[in-house]
């Protein structure tokens, strides 16, 4: 293999031309494009540009093969599959939370046939309507403007929440499936779990991922918009405070949040990150 | 019914085509588990939108589009390293052209993580979609020559970055036989 230098100011060089040749894919009758057909000329009248051109297209027709052939995991559609069937069930449990739930005050009956109605009644309706009324507006607003958290919020809720005991009991039994756990931490079996009633508004789930040792920590997924957070846990913590260390990621619609009792170190033990391809 | 029937498309989409979603993913994002990720995103989005799917022959190309789109989104706020800083050359192309069972699958990867999202959407939609500049253009919304200098700079760094250790090994021994 040679440096394959085709002269430093000739027409190797031209911006125009080298893009124009990078621009042809290997095999294809991309050189009868009329816009490229000045490099057709240059590549006739030069034997040297003529025979780089050559040898792009077959090392372009080559790494073309290896992104075509790059292996597939064991397992993917299953794993896709169940995602998506997850998201289905998720779906139908929150179209069935939006309908009246037993813990909700009951609406009052409508009366029968021209019974009088009295003021206590007609109040409690007009009482409930407003509330409905403003619950509505409420949700309307937030529709049209969602609030966009950062990153710090949801660091520093977290944080709270960790710090907060909570009247909820943890649950053995199996979490919800559009909350799941993030693969990027490492898997806990028979992982306990609650409801988080309200995490910057939104719904969200905690795992319990405390250690045998007694390091105490809580993965808290969200369905939240966060602004600025990257696809995978970082290495180190994004915020260490208070003897709390903590970061956030994201997948999809989901927003985890790792909040670890101590330092670096313990936080990094319940991280479950490959980086960087591999074949 | 419907869900079921809905269910069943989705079930068919996925069939056939999450190996080809998952290879576009895994170039774009740089390791199996965000391709994997990205892969499952781009399902869940298109079961939420199947109505949109009018041709089944439509249906890779209309995958591909939700890939691209969560791809930039994912990266919005996060580019990577390289951006314009590439040279614009051909001087990196291989005097030997190698065999792809030669190309080091890993060191590709690599190279591809240190573009900037935005130049690694257009070289992989050159590769492996086999998308001409004006396809990467059109599908984009690009102007033609900002497309054209993403790619011979990325196509560059691409190159560098896989046959440079090669051609330092060979200007070496060229180097000694000479002596």
């Amino acid at each position: 293999m040679k440096d394959n230098t085709i002269g430093d100011s000739g027409p190797a060089q031209d911006p125009r031309i080298v893009e124009a040749i990078e621009a042809c894919r290997p095999g294809s009758d991309d050189l009868s494009d009329p816009d490229l057909a000045f490099l057709a000329t240059e590549l006739a009248a030069r034997a040297e540009l003529d025979s780089a051109f050559e040898r792009l297209q077959r090392v372009d027709g080559v790494l073309a093969e290896v992104f075509r052939n790059q292996p597939v995991p064991d397992g993917l559609e299953q794993r896709i599959l169940a995602r998506l069937e997850a998201a289905r069930a998720e779906r139908a449990e929150d179209d069935s939370a939006d309908e009246v739930t037993p813990d909700e005050p009951a609406m009052p009956q409508p009366v029968a046939g021209g019974r009088r109605v009295s003021r206590r009644v007609l109040l409690s309706v007009a009482g409930a309507t407003a509330v409905a009324a403003s619950l509505l507006v409420a949700a309307l607003l937030h529709w049209h403007a969602p609030t966009q958290y950062t990153g710090q919020d949801v660091l520093e809720l977290a944080i709270d929440l960790f710090n907060t005991p909570s009247s909820d009991p943890w649950q053995t039994s199996s979490p919800p499936s559009a909350y799941p756990p993030s693969p990027k931490v490492v898997a806990v079996p028979d992982i306990r779990w609650r409801r988080v009633p309200s995490f910057l508004g939104c719904r969200a789930v905690a795992y319990d991922m405390s250690t045998p040792g007694g390091t105490q920590a809580t993965l808290f997924v969200v369905k939240c918009p966060v602004a600025g957070l990257s696809t995978a846990p970082p290495l180190r913590p994004a915020l260490m405070t208070g003897g709390r260390s903590t970061s956030a990621w994201q997948s999809g619609s989901l927003v985890y949040v790792l909040v670890v009792q101590g330092e670096a170190r313990g936080y990094r033990r319940l991280l479950n990150v490959h980086r960087g391809p591999v074949a | 019914m419907v869900d079921d029937r809905a269910a069943m498309d989705i079930a068919q989409l996925v069939a056939e085509h999450h190996q080809a979603v998952y290879r576009y993913a895994y170039w774009l994002a740089g390791s199996i588990p965000d391709a994997e990720d990205l892969t499952q995103q781009v399902f869940l989005v298109a079961q939420q939108k199947l109505e949109q799917l009018r041709a089944p022959e439509a249906a890779r190309g209309w995958l591909f589009a939700i890939l691209r789109n969560a791809f930039l989104k994912s990266r919005q706020r996060h580019g990577p390293l390289l951006a314009e800083n590439s040279k614009l050359d051909i001087e990196s192309i291989p005097e030997e052209v190698p065999g792809h069972e030669e190309i080091d699958r890993e060191r590709l990867g690599q190279a591809l993580a240190e573009l900037s999202a935005e130049h690694r959407l257009v070289v992989t939609m050159f590769y492996y979609e086999d998308c001409s500049y004006r396809q990467i253009a059109e599908r984009l919304e690009l102007p033609i020559g900002t497309v054209m200098s993403r790619l011979a700079r990325a196509k560059g760094h691409l190159r560098t970055r896989l046959f440079e250790l090669q051609r330092r090994q060979d200007t070496r021994r060229e180097q000694s036989a000479a002596k």
